[in-house]
């Protein structure tokens, strides 16, 4: 499973990564790998305003529909709209081109509360320890 | 495990099952009730959808005029034609569950299908569906993917989960016997089903026999007693509203 070391996560398995006062949102390799074959996401619209924590979209695959949380509040600036057509990008590609937002940072210190790569696969389920 | 609440519910309409499960979830979520499983039936048979899928591939007026029922999920997949048949739900936390995760939570309800199908005298080996990807067909008895319980590769049970904030609710049918020609007449060739009737070579058993099979499972697989329970007044009307508002449309 791959968990990239540049990358921050939210326990409940959205990645988060940084570049000024912008970041961008997507789900796990671990997430997509669990949920396997996506069929169907939903995604919000740019210029909404997420809390932390806020339902942010729905992804379906073949075994499960998932709610998507949001790791940040801050507001929608883009949305990868060619994901929703090709979803399956987020099974190949999880940290690329499965992105699913970009955020505009309003409260930098929710970054403290994200965990790093390691803390992220230490979490039981993450680990395997069921 | 904790105790579980246990709910043989009547027939009822597909707005009202489906509403009837969502406020289950949200009750569970709110941390307002405990573990539920529900064990219901329909009363007409009725197709249901996927929450996103589109109705194509299912013969719309060949449904009016049978007076089949049609209503959306809150889970995915593909439809299902509930008739002849038993529908469990599964509301709860993964800690309940005693499995973290899609896969390891659907093996766990899984356990608990097959010692119920194990009580019916099913032989048969019941194992889960290896197909993946994206079915063509709109019918969810075309296609068995590991969430399935599966009969000598044709479907027996079909399930489907939705997750939300670490509660899963996962509903399924179990086939007591079915109506091929109304089957087709809707989704056309591509039927992979298999029923109760057909595994054990004989009329199905009566449906209040399968209900306590099933219960008598899942309580052997957690390892508890289920106590039988009843909705709680908000979730009756939880329900209420949402059957109006959300599931009386599609």
């Amino acid at each position: 499973m791959n968990t990239p070391e540049d990358l921050q996560y939210s326990k409940t398995h959205e990645w988060v990564r940084v570049a000024g006062d912008q970041a961008t949102i997507g789900i796990t390799d671990f997430a997509q790998d669990q949920l396997g074959d996506i069929v169907y996401l939903e995604l919000p619209e740019a210029g909404r305003k997420l809390r932390l924590e806020d339902p942010f979209g729905v992804v379906e695959s073949v075994k499960a529909v998932s709610d998507l949380f949001s790791p940040l509040t801050g507001e929608i600036l883009q949305v990868n709209e060619p994901l929703l057509d090709q979803p399956e990008a987020i099974n190949s590609d999880p940290y690329g081109a499965g992105w699913m937002l970009v955020v505009r940072l309003e409260n930098p210190a929710e970054l403290h509360e994200l965990l790093s790569a390691a803390q992220y696969q230490e979490q039981p389920e993450v680990a395997g320890e069921h | 495990v904790g105790t579980w609440r246990l709910i043989q519910d009547e027939a009822r309409s597909g707005a009202w099952n489906m509403a009837l499960d969502e406020a289950l979830w949200e009750s569970v979520i709110a941390g307002v009730s405990g573990p539920t499983l529900r064990l219901y039936a329909w009363r007409e048979p009725t197709i249901s959808l996927g929450r996103f899928q589109q109705a194509d591939g299912i013969d719309e007026a060949e449904r009016q005029r049978r007076g089949f029922g049609l209503v959306r999920r809150p889970t995915g997949g593909r439809a299902v034609l509930h008739d002849r048949e038993l529908t469990y739900c599964v509301v709860a936390p993964e800690s309940a569950l005693g499995a973290r995760g899609v896969t390891a939570t659907y093996c766990r309800i899984q356990s608990a299908l097959r010692e119920g199908l194990r009580a019916l005298g099913v032989t048969a080996e019941v194992i889960p569906g290896t197909e993946r990807g994206r079915a063509a067909h709109a019918s969810c008895f075309a296609l068995a993917t590991p969430a399935d319980g599966v009969v000598a590769e044709r479907k027996l049970i079909g399930s489907a989960q939705a997750r939300r904030r670490g509660v899963i609710l996962q509903h399924g049918s179990l086939l007591l016997d079915q109506d091929v020609a109304a089957w087709e007449a809707l989704f056309g060739p591509g039927n992979r089903a298999t029923t109760l009737a057909e595994v054990l070579g004989a009329p199905p058993p009566p449906l209040e026999a399968v209900r306590a099979a099933l219960a008598g499972g899942f309580a052997t697989i957690w390892a508890t007693a289920l106590e039988t329970g009843a909705y709680r007044p908000e979730e009756t009307r939880a329900a209420a509203a949402l059957a109006v508002r959300k599931y009386a449309l599609l």
